[in-house]
């Protein structure tokens, strides 16, 4: 059996349909990568059922395409504190399950995911935040010790497992072990 | 079957037309994260605490760590303290085409540009005096950065 890598892994599902690769817009620095599920692509890419949520998932993707140009991001690493933060780790932490926060208008959104490597982050699902939406077909998380919030989690890990059967996300101490150009809040 | 989503913002203003709500939205959002992020380099750069911040332009602490931790719809008057708290500066307005932005043609070194996708060809890039990119990120002669999602 040959041993592949999990960028290796991350090029064989994006080959495959599996993934897709968030690139810059043009004329901006590819310095991060993020690989989204089809769901997500959906979401950034429409066709979208009415103006409003084509509003919402443009401003989505911007802050998404923040992450990829290689700007400076602060981090979380501790659950529950730190609401502020453009993405954080959240419990239990050595899950490895990161939000990206899109607060901006209503609803808030969180994109859930985990690095496969250094500035490699693969997100796999979309959340509102506070208040349902229909179009999202999800519940909204509310409080952070939710079910919501906890079954959010389980099925990132779920996805993930289904991807990368062979590999776990990376573990790290420190807002560098996962980007750089990140500190903490 | 979208491998790779790239947006060209030259395709934005390229006809007279309206310009769809969502492509909208979305230069709004870039500008924020812009202007969030010139300000927190400045504040990187500068290595002053939040504290301290906070003190010169008398703003609540917490309102600091909230401003800093993510892009926000910051008003003009909060643009204006920040700059001159962090770094003793105005903003001084300027704007750039988004017709004719020159792609970058590097991307990570170990993604492969998917298949289906039509690449365009590689212009090597001189390397920059202060050159920031690391070794993974320097343009390799089979890569290109792509157009349009696939």
């Amino acid at each position: 059996m040959t041993y592949m890598s999990i960028l290796d892994e991350i090029n064989k599902r994006v080959a495959d349909g599996s993934l897709s690769i968030l690139g810059p817009a043009q004329g901006d620095p590819f310095k991060r990568t993020l690989a989204l599920t089809p769901g997500l692509v959906g979401l950034l890419t429409g066709p979208w059922p009415d103006l409003i949520i084509e509003r919402r998932c443009g401003k989505l993707r911007a802050d998404l395409e923040y992450f990829v140009k290689g700007e400076p991001i602060a981090m979380s690493l501790t659950p529950y504190e730190h609401k502020t933060a453009f993405m954080g780790r959240l419990d239990k932490p050595q899950d490895e399950v990161w939000d990206i926060r899109s607060r901006d208008p209503d609803p808030g959104l969180r994109v859930f995911g985990r690095y496969a490597a250094l500035d490699v982050f693969v997100a796999m699902i979309c959340a509102p935040r506070s208040v349902e939406q229909a179009w999202l077909q999800r519940r909204a998380l509310k409080e952070g010790t939710s079910l919501e919030w906890h079954f959010a989690i389980l099925e990132c890990q779920e996805i993930w497992k289904s991807l990368f059967p062979n590999h776990e996300p990376i573990h790290g101490d420190a807002p560098s072990d996962y980007a750089t150009n990140a500190f903490l809040v | 079957m979208t491998t790779l989503l790239t947006h060209s913002l030259s395709e934005v203003v390229a006809t007279s037309g309206p310009i769809p709500e969502g492509k909208l939205a979305y230069l709004q959002e870039r500008q924020r994260n812009n202007l969030y992020s010139f300000i927190l380099k400045k504040f990187l750069e500068r290595g002053i605490s939040k504290a301290d911040l906070a003190r010169r332009i008398n703003y609540d602490p917490a309102r600091i760590t909230r401003l800093l931790g993510a892009p926000g719809n910051w008003t003009l008057d909060t643009i204006s303290d920040l700059l001159v708290g962090v770094a003793g500066e105005e903003l001084v307005p300027a704007s750039r085409s988004l017709q004719n932005i020159s792609p970058q043609n590097y991307m990570p070194e170990w993604l492969r540009p998917p298949e289906d996708t039509q690449l365009r060809p590689l212009r090597e890039q001189p390397p920059r005096a202060d050159s920031f990119l690391q070794k993974k990120d320097r343009p390799r002669p089979d890569s290109g950065i792509l157009d349009r999602a696939a």
